[in-house]
């Protein structure tokens, strides 16, 4: 890699000598006459180019003086000057139009913006570059209102992605569509953010429309970027990054344990001193209470065990680096060209043994022929992810499990397990790492399309595309065997999962352009077609003599081998047409209808019909703004209408079905996997007493159908204003909308006898959605000074207006609340009233098991004077009502610098590490946090943490408000300085930068809801996000 | 060209557009429709997967062994584990006061049961309609399909007493709508009855089934003289027994007496044998749900039932739950006549070695419980050692129960992969002889026959007199003092039928100590509320958290319907009495 670029700029050099002219000239802004510093310079159809100095000034040697140059800067217009002889050529830069002159990706077709009429944001492609993520997709945070991504530390970079908030109780995730290929599961490996031309981001109905079926979840528009006419460009960029763990959980130490387990058993009328592995110097008041003196240790736990305090998450945890690396190769000619990118990305993550890699390959091509009116090309990319290591993030909460008291090591140097039945069974958390960081997926895409273009009469157009969206992940589980403690695995393993998916679309389109007088009018009509498939097959071997990375392999295995496997998949099929009309550049118009029909509905219900409308008046136009309001540059108002649909339920949901189902599912899951509700569904069984050997085995019901099953359907009004004030100096836009989603494809929870297999789809509830969005942009500064502010708030609020009666209990609620009229996202639980301070409160208070003083009360609601599942209400909702990004940007001369801002309101969160946090009783044996040391006695009374107790007689685990947290955060995302040289060596650009990321955090830490888990955004999800800073370069050639 | 072009373009639309009936028709992989399991070989497969709903229960919600809802919430058995908040819906049914109507493990329990009860119908409908001469065997396992069906109605039916009876007939769409009260009690017990007595009429005998895990006639037989005794007790909408029916007392009689005369079944020599794999589906097994390891399925059909009441001991692993109560282990005591000390039982404890020597006892106790110092499950290698085998013994006490585990050395045990859960594929007997007897015993005395429930009584005294074989340790002594002898009466006692009654349920206690069926007994006799309630008040000295411990008479006999069903029924569903 290294030499090519030598090459490249060895070339660069050489080139730059042969030539004997000069053109020399200075570019200011047309705006306030600044000098324009990096202003880039190329002479059309070469490689040749420089940029300006600091001072506006350029030299540029050319080999004729009839060339022609092209002189590009980011925010202005790009400008072809032919030379014409002259050597002095001065220009004058004139700014990007902010709102109005872009181009935007509208579906099926390239629009002006100045003509779009629904909601339609545009992601700046620099937001997503140079970020520490592994995917693009997961830099959107932030950037678009409306636009709600939830993402966590994953390494992967697994990230929720809500469009308007939730509209349906299946699946929420948006439809992508990369240089017109749709995918639903791909959109996170494919994409380097390098490469991304343009992202577009479909909110409403009435533009999503014409993706029709897919599309009420919103659609993600991208396009990658091709080579550019007459150009030659290397770029190459690199980052290095630190990553620290810097949200560790506040847990006890060992003596910290000690002191709140003899509380808890002290409380409880216990004996102390029968507790294990802990000498307690204690005395018994004369008014009954207690007073530890101090806590000591034996030596050792057990033989081989010495007492140890151990903080398991510095054990497990280390301090992450992340590198990556990008280069691109771009050359283009007024017929065509290539362009070739390569990433590599790696995260070493802040947990031991996790490590995650990337690599992403592109190469997009177009050709031109027959005087331009043919264009064929294509697109393709390869990625390959390959995550190492421990799958799930099981070992952070095991950190939390796991007493300080165990030693990370025995004596003997072997890991540690759990030595007596005092302590929980957990395993070794670092054990867990180590012991599975052979586990592998490798997951490769190849994504990606063959375009041809025609241009039939010069004003029709014949669009065709091909695209193919294949994937092939390969999932390896190594389970070697221990024996720590009390715990052992006798039998090891490999289990290979390898599965495919394969999705192929076709769409062919035709566009007419009219134009008459004042009237202009597009006239689309298409066709759509994809199928997509999935196999899977797994095999497991059991006995593997030796363990090492080398052996493991099917073959060398000499126990028992299981087999697994399945296939799935649907089809599409879809004729959409659309109609755009404008008047006199004022009055515009747009209609579409889109008719999908999908192999997932039944005979009846196959095809669905998807229309929308939209109005759009472009006020700024008129004179009565114009001569009245001149400081208004643009301003347009958007009115919307349409329907979009949503298909995501199993492939095979509407029939009733039936499966043997032998035992090819393993039950047992690792020790720590507490919550999981073990169930067992196998139809085999030993009729014949035998105890070994092959068993007769039946079927089970695994669903039951629906032949009536039809489309959900999303119904969307949207109302924006487009605005720009003062040459768009200022401008954004705000956006209202309602949607309304019917028809809600949802499997509802049902009754227990009617037996195994009785869960059906069902067209069921209808929830509105409500919202707006605004986002502003500011452009300010001159000289050698620039600045731009950027803000965006999105809002939404969701309520279930429908729910058939055998649905309502599929969602929080009781025999007399239903969540009819709540978020569907609504938490649902007893109201915390405090403790319990006095007996006098206890006696005086209702009907409620298990109360005592420093017990939790809860409120009777209902009055009945005692406290039952009715007590329960709505407590708040775990969506976000409101997201906002703030981005500033400036540039002083050379200088660069970058605030990001982000974050949530209006959010709340059932904070379940509380149980681990504030209760000795709630989960047994394990450790927990430092706040139970400050919890309720007589003493001191003022504490509003429950007293200690090992029993749980309140049931204080119970969803209530106790748990509940304001869930509102404002982080500092990213801040960065960069400082870029210009004509630096080789280098046409040179640009290093330090960043830092996750730096801040704004969130409540008030009484109560302070945050007992370490990270706002996920408090419950295990993978933290870093603290980062890293290091990064980008340079141009 | 741009004509050859776009027919190229036209054509393949119009390709897409003709053949687009079939492009959408996509067919499930590797799944079965309704109508493929129409073929009688089909239909018998159904039949298996029911029996194998028998055995498809888990650590969290057992039913094949009923040792959370039979033993820890009566005076058996302690809930044990790391401490009260492990599991803690059993600790809430371990205290009775704390009973929430929306427990999770119970409304799980309710599910898992109703997934059995539907795979006897699912096989029952397909059965009705298949005819005999496409498949011989259609009666028989119609039969075997009902027992199968009548054994989780039963299991339902004591834990919840009024439940919604469901059988094949009821249509799909209405089966939300059948109530828990459509039957009173007494047709409830009529109608899973019924599903016996179908059974007891077209079963065959043992030696004609030809596979030991079917149900045979005298698994049925003895399965409806079992609902018949429940049923004889007859409640009152507030739980209290009020009347003792002679009718189906006089029914057990005659079943039980088929039974003992058909000449299949007996005691084992050993106590023991019934609790140990080696002697699985031997003569004194009636009807048990058969479990098997190295079967092809990757974690075998193990039973996992009682994996979590292995104890802490290395070679078993975790997690120490069901622990015998000290209330228990008193219970085998015996006077210097060899009888149950009934009144003194109770007052010192009985946990230190020496007190084992000291008093005498039951052999049985040494079958029942880990003790300290003894060896372990008949294995003079292993002694049991408290702080080894147990956790949270300063909440639950120096005791472990035995019954349900396995020898180390088993060729059964299966240590679970990557958790410390072992299992074996040992059976659970659900009915067994020595079950048999007692009942027989138990109807003679409340017909006022106590006379004739005297030998009966006495043999199984004689069998447990008998079995000390295995507890003898290396040295050739006894691992308790034991000493145990027969009722005669007029010598040791006054043979009334108050008298008879005791020893009777005193005999149940000691023969099925931590088997799961102890609160369903109080609850069948009507006196869970003062046993329980006085094992409280004995016990909270001991057990410190059972201060908190409380049963309400005409409500804690039975765990409430689960909430969540309750609201899925739209309140069709009534909720027990007291809840």
């Amino acid at each position: 890699m290294r030499k090519i670029i030598l090459v490249l700029g060895i070339m660069l050099l050489w080139n730059s000598h042969l030539l004997a002219q000069t053109v020399s000239g200075v570019v200011t802004d047309q705006a306030d006459g600044e000098v324009l510093p990096g202003v880039n310079i190329i002479v059309k159809g070469t490689s040749l180019g420089t940029s300006t100095g600091m001072e506006g000034a350029y030299d540029l040697n050319v080999n004729s003086l009839q060339d022609t140059l092209v002189f590009s800067f980011v925010g202005y217009e790009t400008q072809e000057v032919p030379i014409n002889g002259r050597e002095q050529i001065d220009i004058e830069m004139v700014q990007q139009t902010f709102e109005g002159q872009e181009i935007v990706v509208s579906g099926y077709q390239i629009q002006n913006t100045a003509d779009v009429t629904g909601s339609i944001s545009v992601v700046e492609p620099e937001a997503l570059q140079n970020r520490t993520v592994s995917n693009p997709i997961k830099s959107m945070q932030g950037q678009v209102p409306g636009l709600y991504v939830n993402t966590s530390g994953d390494p992967t970079g697994a990230t929720e992605v809500r469009i308007r908030g939730v509209s349906t109780l299946n699946n929420n995730d948006p439809l992508y569509v990369i240089d017109g290929v749709p995918t639903k599961q791909s959109a996170f490996e494919v994409l380097n953010p390098n490469d991304i031309e343009s992202i577009q981001v479909l909110k409403d109905a009435p533009s999503a429309a014409i993706y029709g079926a897919r599309a009420s979840n919103g659609v993600i528009l991208v396009t990658t970027k091709k080579s550019k006419a007459n150009t030659f460009e290397v770029n190459y960029s690199s980052q290095v990054t630190l990553s620290q763990y810097a949200t560790k959980p506040d847990v006890l130490d060992a003596e910290g344990r000690a002191r709140a387990q003899w509380r808890a058993a002290v409380n409880d009328g216990l004996d102390p001193d029968q507790i294990p592995d802990v000498n307690y110097d204690w005395t018994r008041n004369q008014d009954g209470s207690a007073t530890l003196n101090g806590v000591s240790f034996p030596d050792m736990i057990t033989n081989g065990y010495p007492t140890s305090d151990t903080n398991w998450y510095d054990v497990i945890s280390e301090r992450g680096v992340q590198q990556e690396h990008n280069i691109s190769i771009s050359s283009g000619s007024e017929r065509g060209g290539a362009r070739m990118s390569v990433r590599y990305y790696q995260d070493d993550y802040i947990l031991k043994h996790r490590d995650y890699e990337k690599f992403t390959a592109r190469i997009n091509s177009s050709y031109k022929f027959n005087e331009g009116k043919i264009e064929i090309g294509e697109n393709l990319s390869f990625s390959n992810g390959l995550n190492k290591g421990l799958h799930d993030p099981g070992p952070l909460g095991q950190a939390l499990n796991v007493r300080p008291l165990l030693p990370v090591y025995t004596t003997g140097g072997e890991y540690s397990g759990p030595p007596t039945g005092a302590f929980v069974d957990n395993t070794n958390p670092l054990m867990e790492l180590d012991y599975n960081k052979w586990d592998q997926t490798s997951r490769l895409n190849l994504f990606g399309n063959i375009y041809a273009n025609f241009e039939v009469l010069e004003n029709l157009s014949i669009n065709t595309n091909f695209g193919i969206d294949w994937g092939n992940s390969h999932y390896r589980d190594i389970q070697r065997t221990y024996s720590t403690g009390y715990l052992s695995r006798d039998v090891n393993s490999l289990m290979n999962s390898k599965s495919e998916d394969f999705a192929w679309n076709f769409n062919a389109t035709a566009q007419y352009d009219f134009e008459y007088e004042d009237h202009n009018a597009t006239i689309l009509a298409g066709t759509e077609a994809t199928k997509n498939t999935f196999s899977q097959n797994a095999s497991t071997r059991e006995g593997f003599a030796i363990e090492t990375l080398d052996y493991f392999v099917e073959n060398a295995g000499s126990g028992s081998q299981f087999v697994s496997g399945s296939r799935t998949g649907f089809s599409l099929l879809s004729f959409f047409g659309k109609v755009d009309y404008s008047f006199n550049n004022k009055y515009l118009a747009s209609a579409t209808l889109r008719y999908d029909g999908s192999s997932k509905f039944g005979n009846e219900n196959r095809y669905g019909a998807f229309p929308s409308f939209t109005l759009g008046w472009r006020l700024a136009n008129e004179a009565f703004i114009s001569d009245n309001l001149p400081f208004i540059s643009s301003l347009k108002l958007r009115v919307g209408w349409g329907q979009t649909g949503n298909q995501e339920i199993s492939n095979i949901a509407r029939f009733t079905l039936f499966e043997p189902s032998y035992g090819s599912e393993r039950m047992l899951l690792p020790p720590w996997a507490r919550g999981y509700d073990y169930a067992n569904y196998g139809t085999a069984y030993d009729l014949f007493g035998n105890d070994t050997g092959s068993l007769p085995s039946g079927f089970r019901r695994i669903q039951t159908g629906n032949d009536e099953l039809k489309w959900e359907a999303t119904t969307e009004t949207n109302i924006g204003l487009d605005y720009g004030l003062w040459d768009q100096k200022i401008a954004g836009s705000l956006d209202y909308f309602m949607r309304n989603t019917s028809d809600i494809l949802i499997s509802p929870a049902f009754i227990a006898v009617e037996g195994e297999g009785s869960s059906r789809f069902i067209n069921g509830a209808s929830v509105e959605t409500r919202g707006w969005e605004a986002a502003i942009t500011y452009r300010g500064g001159g000289n050698s000074f620039n600045y731009t502010v950027r803000a965006n708030v999105g809002h939404f609020n969701d309520e279930i207006t429908d729910l058939p009666s055998d649905v309502v209990d599929s969602y929080p609620g009781n025999s007399e609340k239903t969540i009819l009229g709540e978020s569907m996202n609504s938490i649902f639980g007893y109201v915390a009233d405090g403790i319990f301070r006095t007996q006098q409160e206890v006696n005086n208070h209702a009907d409620q098991p298990g109360k005592g003083l420093g017990r939790i009360r809860y409120k009777d609601l209902n009055g009945d004077g005692q406290i039952t599942p009715l007590d329960q209400d709505y407590l708040g909702t775990s969506s976000a009502n409101y997201e906002f990004g703030l981005n500033l940007k400036a540039n002083y001369k050379r200088f660069d610098a970058e605030i990001f801002l982000q974050g949530v309101a209006g959010r709340d969160v059932i904070d379940e590490r509380k149980e681990r946090t504030d209760f000795t009783s709630l989960w047994a044996g394990t450790n927990y946090g430092s706040r139970t040391l400050d919890a309720w006695t007589p003493q001191n009374s003022d504490s509003d943490i429950p007293a200690l107790t090992l029993a749980d007689n309140n049931d204080e685990g119970r969803i209530s408000t106790y748990f509940l947290a304001d869930g509102s955060y404002l982080k500092m995302r990213r801040v960065s300085v960069g400082y870029t040289v210009q004509d630096f060596s080789v280098f046409s650009r040179l640009r290093v930068y330090v960043a830092g990321e996750n730096l801040l955090t704004i969130k409540d830490n008030s009484g109560d809801d302070a945050f007992t888990s370490p990270d706002p955004e996920n408090p419950t999800s295990n993978y933290p996000r870093p603290r980062k800073v890293s290091l990064g370069l980008n340079v141009s050639f | 060209m741009y004509t050859l072009k776009n027919s190229l373009i036209l054509v393949l639309i119009g390709f897409l557009v003709v053949s687009c009936s079939d492009f959408l028709n996509f067919q499930p992989k590797g799944n079965l429709s309704e109508e493929d399991l129409n073929t009688p070989e089909n239909v018998d497969k159904l039949t298996t997967a029911a029996y194998a709903a028998l055995g498809n229960d888990h650590w969290f919600v057992p039913y094949s062994h009923m040792w959370a809802f039979g033993s820890v919430r009566s005076d058996d058995a302690y809930k044990g584990g790391l401490g009260t908040s492990d599991i803690g819906d059993f600790h809430r049914m371990e205290l009775l006061s704390t009973i929430r109507t929306d427990m999770v493990r119970s409304n799980q329990l309710w599910e898992r049961l109703y997934k059995g009860v539907d795979r006897a119908n699912t096989a029952l409908k397909r059965l009705n309609n298949v005819s005999e001469s496409e498949l011989p065997v259609k009666t028989q396992r119609q039969a075997e399909m009902r027992f199968i069906r009548g054994h989780f109605h039963f299991v339902l039916k004591t834990l919840y007493k009024r439940i919604p009876y469901i059988d094949e007939t009821i249509p799909v769409d209405s089966l939300g709508s059948i109530s828990n009260r459509q039957y009173s009690n007494n047709e409830l017990w009529n109608k899973i009855a019924e599903d016996f007595q179908f059974a007891v009429d077209n079963l065959p005998m043992p030696a004609q089934v030809g596979a030991v895990g079917r149900a045979d006639q005298l698994d049925a037989k003895a399965y409806l003289a079992k609902v018949r005794l429940y049923q004889a007790y007859e409640q009152n909408e507030n739980h209290q027994v009020v009347n003792i029916n002679t009718g189906h007392l006089e029914e057990v009689l005659r079943l039980t007496n088929d039974i003992m005369t058909a000449g299949n079944h007996d005691l084992f020599d050993d106590f023991a044998q019934n609790f140990l794999w080696e002697y699985e589906n031997g003569q004194e097994s009636l009807f048990s749900v058969q479990r098997s390891r190295d079967d092809g399925t990757p974690d075998g059909r193990m039973n996992r039932a009682v994996s979590l009441l292995y104890p802490m001991y290395d070679a078993y692993g975790c997690c120490s739950f069901s622990r015998p109560s000290q209330t228990l282990v008193n219970a085998f005591q015996t006077t210097q006549d060899g009888l149950p000390d009934f009144d003194g039982y109770n007052n010192d404890e009985m946990d230190e070695e020496q007190d084992f020597q000291n008093n005498t006892f039951d052999p049985r106790l040494d079958h029942t419980v880990g003790l300290p110092g003894h060896p372990y499950k008949y294995q003079n290698d292993i002694i049991y050692d408290v702080a080894d085998f147990t956790r949270a013994t300063q909440v639950y006490g120096p005791f472990s129960t035995m019954k349900a585990i396995q020898q180390v050395g088993c060729p059964c045990l299966v240590r679970s992969g990557g958790s410390g859960f072992s299992a074996s594929s040992k059976n659970n007997d659900i009915i067994k002889y020595n079950d048999v007897l007692l009942w027989r015993a138990e109807a003679l005395i409340e017909l006022g026959r106590h006379d004739e429930a005297l030998p009966i009584i006495n043999d199984i005294r004689s069998r447990a007199q008998a079995s000390t074989g295995r507890l003898v340790d290396d040295n050739g002594d006894p691992y308790s003092n034991y000493h145990i002898e027969t009722y005669q009466d007029g010598v040791n006692i006054n043979w009334t039928q108050e008298n008879a009654r005791r020893a009777l349920r005193w005999e149940r206690r000691l023969e099925f100590a931590m088997e799961g069926m102890r609160f369903f007994d109080l609850v069948r006799w009507g006196i869970a509320d003062e046993t329980m309630n006085e094992y409280f008040n004995v016990e909270e000295n001991r057990r410190v958290y059972l201060s908190n411990g409380q049963f309400t008479e005409g409500q804690h006999e039975y765990l409430p319907i689960p909430e969540q069903q309750i609201d899925f029924s739209e309140g069709v569903y009534e909720q027990n009495t007291g809840y």
